[in-house]
C-alpha cells in the first residue's frame, strides 16, 4: 500500500516537474525577449588625445568631433515604422525585442550559386541595362539570415543585400545633419508601401560622395541597394521591383 | 650554362654595380608613384588580441578585444597612417545592413573617385552615417571615431554563434578588383601589440 502511494505521488510530482519545465520551455521560445543597451557621448577631442595618446597624433590627425553635446531624451530618437533613427548625440538606452525566433544556423557563402539557395535571395524584376550578378555571399550572417550580391555593368555597380532582421526597431545611425562635414543626408520614405530610408549626397555639403543606398524592411527581411555610381532615384526604381516581386 | 668572355666580365660588373648604385639611392622610387594608407587596429588600446581562429572572410576580417580589462564601452576609430603615395582618400561613413550593428566605410580614390574598397567596424554602436572625413597623403595619422563596442548584440548575431563577448569584427573587402591588402601576418602572435606599430602591425593598405 505504501509502495503503491509512494509510485502514485513520484509519478505526480515528475509529471508536475515536467509540466513546469515545459511551460517554462515554451514560454523562453514564445515570450518576445527584450535587451538594452547603453549608448555613450562621443569623446571630446581632449579625450581622444588621451586614448591615443600612444600614436602620438597631431591634433589635425583628429577628423570630425561633434560639439553639440549629448542627450539621453528619447526625444530625440524618430521612428518610421520598424525603423528607429538615432542621432549622433544621442546618448541614452535603447531597447529591443526579439519578434520571432530565428531559423537555426546554416552554411555561410561566398558563391553566387550558393547564394540563390538561400530563401532570401531574390532576382529584381528591373535592373539597369547592362547589370549583371557578379558577386555573392552571406555578408556577416549565414544562408538564413542575410545574402549580398553585386551587380556590375562597364564602369558601375550596385550590392543587393536582404537581411532577417527578428528583433526590433532596426536602428539607423545618423551623423549631425547640422555638421558641414556630414555628406550624406537621410530621408524617410516608403518602397511599395514598405518603410524605407535613403541616404544620398546631401545639397550643400562642401564634399561631394558618389554615394546613395535605400533600405527597405516588410515582414521582417530588410532589403538594401547600395551604390557608388547610380543615383538615389535609380536604386528606389530597383527597390520598387524587388518589393513588387515579394507581393506577388 | 652560360659562359661570359673575360674580356666582356668588367663591362657587365659595372652595370650591375651601377644599376645596384642607382637602387640603393633611390630605394621607395618603384614605390614612390604607389599609394599607401596602413589601417591599424580600431580599438583605442596598446595591446589587442585576436581570437583563435584568426582572419575570416567575407573579405578579411579579425575579431579582436583587449585582452585583460573591460572590452565592452572601449572607443574604436579608423585609424590609418600615411606611408606613401600623393594621393589621399574619401572616406564616408554609411550603414551596415548586415544581421549584427556595426559601421562601413565607403572609401574612394580622392583624385578621380574611384571605389577602393569598403572597411567596417562591426559589434560597435555606431557614431553615425554620412561622416566624410580626409584620409590625406601625408605623414601623418587619420583618426575619425567610430562608435564604442557594445555591451550585447542584436538577435539573431547573438544565436549565430559570432557573438561570444564584447569584441570588435574588423575588416576591410579584399577583393582582388580593390585597392584593400591584408597583413595576413599580423597575427603570427597573439597579443598584436603594440598596436600603434603602422610599420608592422597594420591590419589592412590601401595600395594603388
Amino acid at each position: 500500500m505504501t509502495r503503491l502511494f509512494l509510485t502514485g505521488a513520484t509519478t505526480i510530482l515528475v509529471a508536475a516537474v515536467g509540466t513546469v519545465v515545459a511551460v517554462a520551455l515554451v514560454g523562453a521560445i514564445d515570450r518576445p525577449t527584450e535587451r538594452t543597451i547603453p549608448r555613450d557621448c562621443a569623446p571630446s577631442l581632449d579625450e581622444q588625445k588621451a586614448e591615443l595618446q600612444h600614436l602620438e597624433a597631431e591634433s589635425d590627425s583628429f577628423g570630425v568631433v561633434p560639439t553639440g553635446g549629448c542627450t539621453a531624451d528619447t526625444s530625440a530618437l524618430r521612428q518610421h515604422g520598424p525603423f528607429r533613427i538615432v542621432p549622433s548625440g544621442y546618448a541614452g538606452e535603447l531597447s529591443y525585442k526579439t519578434v520571432s525566433t530565428p531559423p537555426a544556423p546554416s552554411a555561410r557563402a561566398e558563391t553566387l550559386a550558393e547564394v540563390r539557395s538561400s530563401p532570401l535571395y531574390r532576382v529584381p524584376d528591373y535592373v539597369p541595362a547592362g547589370f549583371v550578378e557578379t558577386l555573392g555571399d552571406t555578408f556577416d550572417g549565414d544562408l538564413g539570415t542575410v545574402v549580398r550580391v553585386r551587380y556590375e555593368a562597364p564602369g558601375r555597380e550596385f550590392e543587393l543585400i536582404r537581411t532577417l532582421r527578428n528583433e526590433l526597431p532596426r536602428d539607423v545611425y545618423v551623423a549631425d545633419p547640422n555638421d558641414p562635414s556630414t555628406a550624406l543626408a537621410i530621408d524617410l520614405t516608403y518602397v511599395g508601401g514598405c518603410p524605407a530610408f535613403t541616404f544620398s549626397p546631401k545639397s550643400g555639403s562642401s564634399t561631394r560622395i558618389a554615394f546613395a543606398s535605400v533600405t527597405f524592411l516588410c515582414d521582417e527581411v530588410e532589403t538594401t541597394l547600395r551604390s557608388g555610381t547610380e543615383s538615389v532615384d535609380e536604386l528606389l526604381i530597383v527597390a520598387a521591383s524587388v518589393q513588387e516581386g515579394e507581393a506577388q | 650554362m652560360i659562359s661570359v668572355r673575360s674580356s666582356t666580365r668588367p663591362i657587365i660588373t659595372g652595370v650591375v654595380v651601377g644599376v645596384l648604385s642607382i637602387a640603393m639611392l633611390f630605394p621607395l622610387s618603384a614605390s614612390a608613384a604607389g599609394n599607401d594608407h596602413r589601417v591599424i587596429v580600431g580599438i583605442a588600446t596598446t595591446s589587442a588580441n585576436f581570437f583563435t581562429w584568426g582572419w575570416h572572410t567575407p573579405g578579411s576580417n579579425l575579431d579582436l578585444n583587449t585582452g585583460a580589462g573591460t572590452t565592452a564601452g572601449k572607443s574604436v576609430y579608423w585609424q590609418s597612417k600615411h606611408i606613401a603615395g600623393t594621393k589621399g582618400m574619401n572616406a564616408t561613413t554609411i550603414d551596415h545592413p548586415g544581421y549584427c550593428t556595426g559601421q562601413d566605410v565607403y572609401v574612394t580614390d580622392g583624385s578621380n573617385g574611384t571605389a577602393l574598397g569598403n572597411y567596417w567596424f562591426v559589434h560597435i554602436s555606431p557614431a553615425g552615417s554620412g561622416t566624410w572625413f580626409w584620409v590625406a597623403p601625408s605623414a601623418s595619422w587619420t583618426i575619425q571615431y567610430m562608435g564604442s563596442i557594445l555591451l550585447n548584440e542584436s538577435n539573431p548575431c547573438t544565436s549565430r554563434g559570432l557573438w561570444d563577448g564584447p569584441h570588435l569584427h574588423q575588416g576591410g573587402d579584399n577583393a582582388a578588383s580593390t585597392a584593400v591588402v591584408t597583413n595576413w601576418g599580423i597575427i603570427s602572435a597573439n597579443p598584436i601589440s603594440p598596436t600603434g606599430d603602422a610599420v608592422n602591425k597594420w591590419m589592412h593598405k590601401y595600395s594603388w
